[in-house]
């Protein structure tokens, strides 16, 4: 008869579990997560998420920064939103802002970020410092000091308009929306090299010194290797660039107002229109709920757009 | 985690929470034995007068002055910095929080009808009678810190504006020495011959633009609306405000011809959202020909401020009242708007901050602030003062003899957006002045009636 | 790769330089150029920053200065030179509070299980995009009534501003580095401390860096804020504290020249300063081996 030998040191499941804890194979819950969490979660709800709140509620009462409705404000529902609706300057300044948020903050400053990143890489040592030292204080400086400078570098016999030969011209007022559009990308391109410049000391060298001496040349090494593995980066850059933009309204505030003629009036600088000149807080509350939308519905497009990427990549791959 | 060291590593924090709370108690009551009133005072540290230094200083002669004969009480200064925005701004979140009400607080006057809606500010009518120098003020002055009947705000001071004109360049263009336009007119033709006679320099300098705010329609198109054949444009009867008239239209060609005749300064220069703060510079340099400017701008030359000194401006710079549109009666025009001190509705000190109020207006102290706010007194008698004359010898005078045809600008919240309005219109046709003027009374009325509601806009034909 | 693949010998520690191209190699050519291009573009608005902060009659034009050194002067009176000590002292809590937080959160966020990770993260993404402007009058109101309009919490609120950032940051470096790193010291019975302490913070110091830069200057910028939140003057930032030259009557360019770029000094310094740590990073491939 043939005895199945029982292995005394074998264990039922139940007892693995009793001695060594729950289930490895399934993913669970552990308690140094809530201490890990905790400081960045009590910060936020406590310091972010009830202000959020109780200015998104803000958006549907009739609050006044000073007058009859200042100390005694009630909720109105939607006579906000209806004349939200019908206002043609907020039409304008949805357009203007994606131009400003995603011409000038995704594109523009995540193309020059990188851009100087890559070739600070092969630079020599003084050129690698001033220009990076010269891309920092450019995002270093106060918003007022920037609007001072771009006010003073685009308008008559300032240094764009004589550099480019019509010392009368009057860039600012013209050509609003491309003059902050510049000084946008030009206060925040430092930034993005940083970022661009932290993730491209990730890159592998020895990939890059093996594609080398498999005579792949510069240009292949960074359309083929380089790139690829910045994509999750760059994606991350661009949407971080938004949002950086849509807060950088200090700038077109200082500079134009949003001026001439609602030429560069963005939401962020129409809402604090509304909200401090015209005191019309709760209208400005809501202007600013729409831009928290717009910024929601432009950060699922970056993730969607690097999920689709993602597809298929090795697991080594940054994630988003 | 073992209990026991939640317990161990606890026992240090708890001792600190014991000491601090003890220690909390017991200040609180040291503070309830205190006697002494403290009075909060808000002001604009640095927007407002014409250097920080001069507001800390005034302010702090009104404190030890104040505090040497009225020893139990004290007064908390509470300056507020940053621009006119950020200043209201900041002052009207003070005044939601109990704990921080000012129980003075040194105020632009066209604020003060909002304010008062709030239901923010206490009248002060009974006080003024008391006073032998609050009868003296010009009844303008009087009526702006009026709401309904009560006054709220006691002004310090107000910025008239007329016409600097350059009498070195008005001589090279064959102009009187002692011009006195009677239309506007005059005014286009004095700035063609300059043109004419000298291409380098600015023949008219007139504020415009949205980026200055409210500021800059005071100190710019609102004088000119005022001299206009219509210079009503908000009606206070039926609460509508004026889109389109004769006297708007007057003022938007005035814009629109001086623009396409290339009469104005350069667009970055009027447009620019510090204005009023950046031509007094240019006069010394002869660059302007006639300067559509406030009191305060000769001011600006003098010892105290130098922005920069020019002493021979007291007699290369004249001045003449702007006139109106056709020359109709009162033959002159001018908008004025000042800074008032108001006092909290919510003060816990009414009697001391009221004390504190009189000692401000006292006639040294008052002519000082006059002075270094940029201001013209409200009391003609002041006006004479070798104080206030020797402050713009030139030109001091001038400006406050416009003070009794002086109008000020309304404060009730309607105003900003026809403010808005109107900046945007001019600032439209300055950028573009080939722009139909009836296309610029569209825009007008289209965003009077998008922010406030067509029921709240006239045409006027 | 194999190593033997290699004809020359491999230098003993991961390589911390730059890619070394030939003296005069097209890349290089290109790389230098490009730069000069933007650095001039960066170079000629600021132009005028230098010219007026040594003019003494400085407006908004270029031109020749008239060399003085009297704007400076000015931008180091007390009561700037203060101003700037506070920003130093805002910016400073602000990112220690911001970083600390944010990689506590974003190690957690990449390595644990955490319910709902994905929209929660999405949410922290939204929260970025509020614009400061809104939250002023609720901000304002909620530490007026628990007493906290001072430097302090506002410099802990400046640093809240920044986490939603930073902790993208942070968790995209952490994302990079293998998990078998960690698997391995852990199978290696080490605790979670020396693991983090070990491993994964140097690794991820670039990323770190960057985010702990970027909490500095959010909070360094920032005008709105401390204008509204703190209530002594003697505490207010820098940014704030530049009206001081800009008045209604007239505006000082030349001291707002020279106390801009004063300001901008110290983060320029603590760049320079960090940037070495980016060159000091190890390079991942090698790690592995």
């Amino acid at each position: 008869m043939v005895e199945l030998v029982s292995n005394p040191d074998a264990r039922t499941l139940d007892a693995l579990v009793a001695e060594n804890g729950a289930r490895l194979d399934k993913p669970r819950f552990k308690p140094s997560s809530l201490l890990l969490l905790f400081p960045a979660a009590a910060l936020l709800i406590g310091l972010f998420i009830y202000p959020v709140g109780y200015s998104v509620y803000l958006g549907f009462t009739n609050l006044q920064l000073i007058g009859p409705n200042a100390i005694h404000f009630r909720f109105t529902g939607l006579q906000n939103v209806y004349f939200l609706l019908s206002d043609q300057v907020f039409y304008r300044s949805i357009w203007l802002t994606l131009v400003f948020v995603v011409g000038s903050g995704a594109v523009g400053t995540t193309i020059l970020g990188l851009v100087i990143a890559l070739a600070l890489q092969s630079a020599l040592t003084s050129v690698r410092m001033v220009v990076s030292s010269l891309a920092i204080v450019a995002w270093t400086l106060p918003p007022a000091a920037i609007a001072i400078i771009w006010y003073a570098a685009t308008t008559q016999g300032g240094v764009f308009p004589v550099m480019f030969g019509y010392p009368h011209a009057d860039a600012l007022y013209d050509h609003a929306m491309l003059v902050v559009s510049l000084a946008n990308t030009w206060s925040l391109a430092g930034l993005a090299a940083i970022i661009f410049s932290a993730a491209l000391r990730n890159v592998p060298q020895e990939m890059l010194e093996a594609a080398k001496l498999e005579d792949a040349n510069a240009y292949q090494r960074l359309t083929r290797l380089t790139l690829p593995i910045l994509k999750p980066t760059i994606l991350t850059s661009a949407l971080l660039m938004t949002l950086l933009s849509f807060g950088n309204f200090t700038l077109i505030y200082l500079m134009t107002k949003g001026g001439p003629s609602g030429d560069s009036n963005i939401l962020p600088v129409y809402s604090y229109l509304q909200g401090f000149t015209f005191k019309k807080l709760g209208y400005a509350a809501l202007l600013g709920d729409v831009i928290v939308l717009m910024s929601g519905a432009l950060g699922i497009a970056y993730v969607w757009l690097a999920q689709a990427r993602r597809s298929g990549r090795s697991p080594k791959s940054f994630s988003v | 985690m073992k209990i026991r060291n939640i317990i161990n590593a606890n026992m240090p924090r708890r001792g600190l929470l014991a000491l601090a709370l003890t220690t909390a108690l017991g200040a609180g009551t040291t503070l309830a034995w205190a006697d002494a009133i403290t009075l909060k005072v808000a002001y604009s540290a640095d927007y407002f007068m014409s250097s920080p230094d001069l507001a800390k200083k005034w302010f702090g002669e009104i404190k030890d002055g104040f505090e040497k004969s009225n020893p139990d009480i004290k007064v908390d200064l509470v300056p507020i910095q940053g621009g006119y925005d950020d200043f209201l701004t900041k002052l009207s979140l003070m005044y939601s929080n109990a704990d921080e009400v000012p129980d003075v607080a040194e105020v632009p006057a066209p604020e003060i009808g909002q304010w008062v809606a709030s239901d923010l500010l206490a009248p002060l009518d009974d006080q003024l009678a008391k006073t032998d120098w609050w009868p003296q003020y010009v009844e303008p002055v009087k009526n702006e810190g009026t709401v309904d009947g009560k006054v709220y705000g006691v002004s310090q001071g107000v910025n008239t504006n007329a016409l600097l004109y350059d009498k070195t360049i008005f001589a090279k263009a064959n102009l009187p020495d002692d011009w006195k336009p009677k239309t506007w007119n005059d005014i286009l033709d004095a700035a063609r011959a300059i043109k004419k006679s000298d291409p380098n320099v600015w023949p008219l300098w007139l504020l415009t633009g949205t980026a200055q705010g409210t500021q800059g329609v005071v100190l710019g198109a609102l004088n000119l609306m005022y001299g206009s054949a219509d210079p009503e444009f908000y009606n206070e009867k039926d609460d509508k405000w004026v889109v389109d008239g004769k006297g708007i239209r007057e003022v938007l060609d005035f814009y629109r011809t001086a623009a396409a005749e290339g009469l104005l300064a350069p667009a970055s220069q009027i447009l620019n959202a510090n204005g009023p703060g950046i031509v007094a510079p240019y006069l010394p340099k002869h660059q302007i020909g006639i300067t559509l400017g406030g009191n305060y701008v000769p001011q600006i030359w003098n010892n105290v401020i130098c922005g920069p000194c020019w002493p021979e401006g007291v007699k290369d710079i004249g001045i003449a009242p702007i006139p109106t549109s056709q020359g109709q009666a009162p033959g002159i025009a001018t908008a004025f708007s000042g800074w008032s001190l108001v006092m909290a509705k919510g003060s816990a000190h009414p009697d001391a901050a009221w004390k504190l109020i009189n000692f401000m207006f006292q006639k040294d102290l008052a002519l000082e602030v006059g002075n270094y706010g940029g201001l013209v007194p409200p009391i003609p008698s002041y006006i004479s003062e070798k104080a206030y004359i020797d402050f713009a010898p030139s030109t001091q005078k001038g400006f406050a003899d416009l003070l009794p045809v002086a109008r000020s600008a309304p404060s009730n919240a309607g105003y900003k957006v026809w403010s808005f309005a109107i900046a945007q219109a001019t600032e439209t046709l300055v950028l573009h002045p080939e722009t139909p003027i009836d296309q610029a009374v569209e825009g007008m009325k289209a965003y009077v009636a998008g922010q406030l509601g067509d029921d709240k806009v006239e045409v006027r034909k | 790769m194999s190593i033997t693949a290699l004809q020359y010998p491999m230098p003993q520690l991961p390589s911390t330089e730059p890619i070394r191209a030939k003296r005069w190699s097209p890349t290089k050519v290109i790389s230098n150029a490009t730069l000069l291009v933007i650095g001039a573009f960066f170079l000629l608005p600021m132009l005028w920053l230098f010219a007026a902060s040594v003019d003494s009659s400085a407006s908004w034009q270029l031109k020749i200065p008239d060399f003085t050194t009297r704007n400076y002067f000015l931008a180091l009176q007390p009561d700037y030179t203060r101003a700037l000590v506070n920003s130093l002292i805002l910016s400073l809590i602000a990112t220690i509070v911001a970083t600390v937080a944010a990689f506590m959160a974003a190690y957690s966020f990449s390595r644990q299980h955490i319910p709902w990770k994905g929209p929660i993260l999405l949410a922290i993404l939204f929260l970025s995009g509020v614009p400061i402007s809104i939250l002023i009058v609720p901000i304002y109101k909620m530490f007026s009534y628990v007493g906290w309009l001072s430097i302090f919490p506002t410099a802990v609120l400046l640093g809240v501003t920044a986490l939603p950032f930073e902790i993208y940051l942070i968790k995209n470096a952490v994302d990079a580095i293998p998990l078998d790193l960690e698997e391995a010291a852990h199978i290696e019975k080490a605790s979670t401390w020396k693991i983090l302490s070990r491993i994964v913070i140097p690794l991820t110091l670039p990323g770190i860096a960057s985010a702990a830069i970027f909490g500095f200057v959010n909070a360094w910028g920032n005008f709105l804020i401390p204008l509204v939140l703190i209530s002594r003057a003697a505490e207010q930032p820098g940014p704030v504290r530049m009206y001081g030259f800009m008045n209604s009557v007239a505006i000082n360019y030349g001291a707002v020249a020279a106390f801009s770029i004063l300001y901008s000094l110290p983060v320029v310094i603590l760049y320079l300063l960090m940037s070495r740590s980016f060159r000091a990073g190890f390079v991942l491939g090698g790690a592995v081996r």
